[in-house]
């Protein structure tokens, strides 16, 4: 191994040092800073301005919070101006002070982790097991007591009474094999298009009635027009990359957030998460298996897991709480 | 006291920021070889040196912890640490199953690494963070195993190089098989190879993003993080002249018409994403005062890397601008007065940053009581004169994705077409 330690730097970390818990032990901290350039009666010209993606009706809060603590000391107004940026780094907000007096200058900054700001409350996925069958899940649609499961050659319906699903029909889709086999179904009104790589199936669903043609063919994905890659099982046009820690499925929820299966191995159980851009905002939905399917539904999304106990395809529910 | 953290947090703590991709793909394939090329004749894969680490720090050698992209530490081939009994030293605890590029298995003797507590930890923590401090066996032959996802498999001085998987990697096979790199190709060779599919990354100027754009060429910018400064080598040019060709640059200019508003104008050496405070170095021109300032008409030896067509246009357009405060820029042999550099963000750590700048340009720094009152002293006395941070620009061919940065091409994969 190399030197670990090379010459040593005294290395000040003022910002770490200076991080505080809240906004408003940082607005105090940041005052008494000031403070200590200033003479005991004096109270400055304060200057407050905004940077930073601060959230701006908190920085009145800065502003008013500064004001009563410097104006506290005295009545001396205009012995010293202070302008005060909130601006932001890698680790969070920076409050800047420039304080200027006659013959003086000085910079004072403190800073507030993320961490210490208000944070939103969890996100939550819950799940409900709708279907379970030993051949692969590609997609599934609930309309009431109907319901269509795609599997990798065929496409079948079933009905429920009595609270019991029984298949009533099936129809066999011409379309080739492929290995690690993907689809989507969409429905408009009595019409159904099954879209799988590398072919499109059209017709009604019921009774089921496809005819498969052998071209690539788009269908909505998070409002985008995408499309699966002929002969492979990755989508174009998606309109963002996967998560780098999440190689799973991933789609969008919530305003801007991604509900995204884990880089689970085929044969480890899975997590579903929802993050908002690095963060995971939700804690993780456990699955028997791994994820091998996950599409936005009307009340949330439909999960395929393979239950590694059972070696079935389980189709989920899930439902997605915004926090809204 | 002990330190640990959980595989959770730190996966989610270190995920990158999303980035835009042309073809939202995702499930990885594995396979293929990756060519990138570089201007870069970088001339050993040595973490010691500086053209290295700048370049691929952490594909082949991997540091006890590393800074993530929020500039915290986290636990890497440590896992842990803790004071030992005595509470005089610190042991970290290595990560298990690790191997090393030559097939053994990397175990620290007495299962643990130790280091004196003679400074707090997290100035140890950001010191064993640097590349340079990357676990680095020599083998008899001459050659450097590491840990990273990728091995040297062969290393052309300054030419070519290849890396390869390195199969049993702890964190996980990478996607690619292997990655050749050819260094030394200048710009416009990089971007006719991509045109002609004999590379995959090729590096680009912020002045091609938009005419590669426009022909739909995948083109990804970094965070701003190179820093273009002026530097006065001779230290018997006046503060008051040095201050004087500061004054007189028109930044404004030259950002909006020869770096195409892609790139941030700047006087601080760490941008202001990175410190929040580089707004604090006021990056104005004041050609009166400049004037005022170098009344003596000097005459300054200018050097820059005129192999370059971006540093040459902004030479050039910083030697009109001197003009008008009184001061030439000529080019001329010997020893230059003054530089043009660019030079490049090592660490997320600011202070491991302003070092790394310092040493590049061989000053000496003395750290002061803050990061920055560090940077304001180094810059104080006008000897480093910053001007610009510009992103790093990378072009990429059609079937790469999943690219983040030329530092991290672990998760980088190839679709095949």
């Amino acid at each position: 191994m190399h030197a670990i330690i090379p010459p040593v730097f005294g290395a000040c970390l003022l910002l770490a040092l200076f991080a505080v818990s809240d906004v408003e032990n940082a607005v105090q901290l940041l005052a008494s800073k000031i403070a200590s350039h200033l003479a005991p009666a004096d109270s400055p010209r304060l200057a407050v301005r905004n940077i930073s993606s601060f959230p701006a009706e908190d920085v009145t809060n800065v502003r008013a919070g500064l004001l009563r603590i410097l104006r506290k000391r005295g009545r001396s107004t205009g012995a010293a101006d202070v302008t005060v940026t909130i601006s932001e780094n890698v680790r969070g907000y920076l409050l800047v002070a420039e304080i200027r007096k006659k013959n003086m200058s000085a910079i004072e900054m403190v800073n507030i982790k993320p961490s210490s700001l208000p944070q939103p409350r969890l996100l939550a996925v819950s799940k409900r097991l709708v279907w379970e069958q030993p051949e692969p899940i590609l997609d599934l649609q609930e309309a009431g007591d109907r319901m269509l499961v795609l599997s990798p050659a065929r496409i079948a319906r079933y009905e429920r009474h009595a609270g019991k699903w029984s298949m009533v029909e099936v129809a066999d889709l011409a379309v080739p094999a492929i290995r690690d086999p993907r689809g989507r179904i969409e429905l408009e009104q009595e019409k159904i298009n099954v879209f799988l790589p590398g072919a499109v199936c059209r017709g009604s669903w019921e009774p089921l009635k496809l005819t498969c043609e052998l071209t690539s063919a788009d269908f909505t994905l998070d409002g985008a027009p995408v499309h699966f890659a002929p002969a492979r099982n990755t989508i174009e046009g998606q309109r963002r990359s996967t998560p780098r820690a999440a190689f799973g499925d991933y789609i969008s929820v919530c305003d801007n957030k991604i509900l995204a299966s884990s880089a689970s191995a085929p044969d480890a159980t899975d997590t579903i998460t929802i993050f908002n851009g690095a963060a995971a905002v939700s804690e993780p939905s456990d699955f028997p298996g791994p994820v091998t399917a996950l599409w936005p539904a009307p009340d949330g999304a439909l999960a395929v897991a393979r239950n590694l106990t059972t070696r079935n395809y389980a189709a989920y529910a899930l439902s997605v709480d915004c926090g809204h | 006291m002990q330190r640990t953290r959980s595989l959770w947090i730190a996966a989610t703590s270190s995920f990158l920021l999303f980035v835009a991709s042309l073809a939202g793909a995702r499930r990885p394939h594995y396979g293929g070889e990756l060519h990138i090329e570089i201007r870069e004749q970088i001339p050993s894969p040595d973490p010691a040196n500086r053209a290295f680490t700048e370049t691929l720090p952490t594909e082949v050698f991997e540091t006890l912890v590393r800074v993530d992209e929020q500039g915290e530490i986290q636990p890497w081939l440590a896992t842990s640490w803790t004071h030992d009994v005595a509470q005089k030293r610190w042991l970290f605890i290595p990560r298990t199953n690790v191997t090393l590029h030559n097939g053994s298995l990397w175990s620290p003797p007495g299962g643990a690494i130790s280091f004196p507590d003679d400074k707090p930890i997290e100035q140890i923590l950001r010191e064993l963070a640097n590349p340079a401090n990357a676990v680095v066996v020599h083998e008899p032959d001459g050659k450097l195993s590491g840990t990273g996802p990728f091995r040297i498999a062969r290393w052309e001085p300054g030419k070519t190089a290849r890396l390869e998987a390195h199969e049993t990697y702890w964190g996980g096979r990478a996607f690619l098989d292997a990655i050749e790199i050819q260094m030394g190709r200048a710009i416009r060779e990089q971007l006719l190879d991509l045109d002609l599919a004999k590379t995959d990354v090729a590096e680009a100027e912020v002045t091609d993003v938009r005419r590669l754009r426009q022909r739909g060429v995948d083109v990804r910018l970094s965070k701003p993080a190179d820093v273009l400064v002026l530097v006065f080598e001779n230290s018997q040019i006046d503060a008051a002249t040095r201050e004087a060709l500061a004054l007189a640059i028109d930044r404004n200019a030259i950002q909006s018409v020869l770096l195409d508003r892609q790139a941030e104008i700047s006087a601080a050496l760490l941008p202001q994403w990175l410190s929040g405070y580089a707004f604090l170095f006021p990056a104005v021109r004041d050609v009166n005062r400049a004037r005022a300032l170098a009344h003596a008409q000097p005459r300054l030896r200018f050097a820059y890397d005129r192999d370059n067509t971006l540093i040459r246009s902004v030479a050039e357009r910083i030697a009109v601008n001197a003009s008008e405060a009184g001061i030439t820029l000529v080019s001329a042999s010997g020893t230059p007065d003054v530089t043009l550099r660019r030079l490049r963000l090592t660490s997320m750590d600011e202070m491991q940053a302003l070092n790394d700048f310092a040493s590049a340009l061989r000053i000496s720094l003395t750290p002061a009581a803050s990061v920055y009152e560090t940077e304001k002293q180094l810059l104080g006395e006008f000897r480093i004169v910053p001007l610009f941070h510009l992103p790093a620009v990378y072009a990429l061919g059609k079937n790469v994705r999943d690219w983040t940065s030329l530092q991290r091409l672990e998760d980088v994969w190839l679709e095949t077409r």
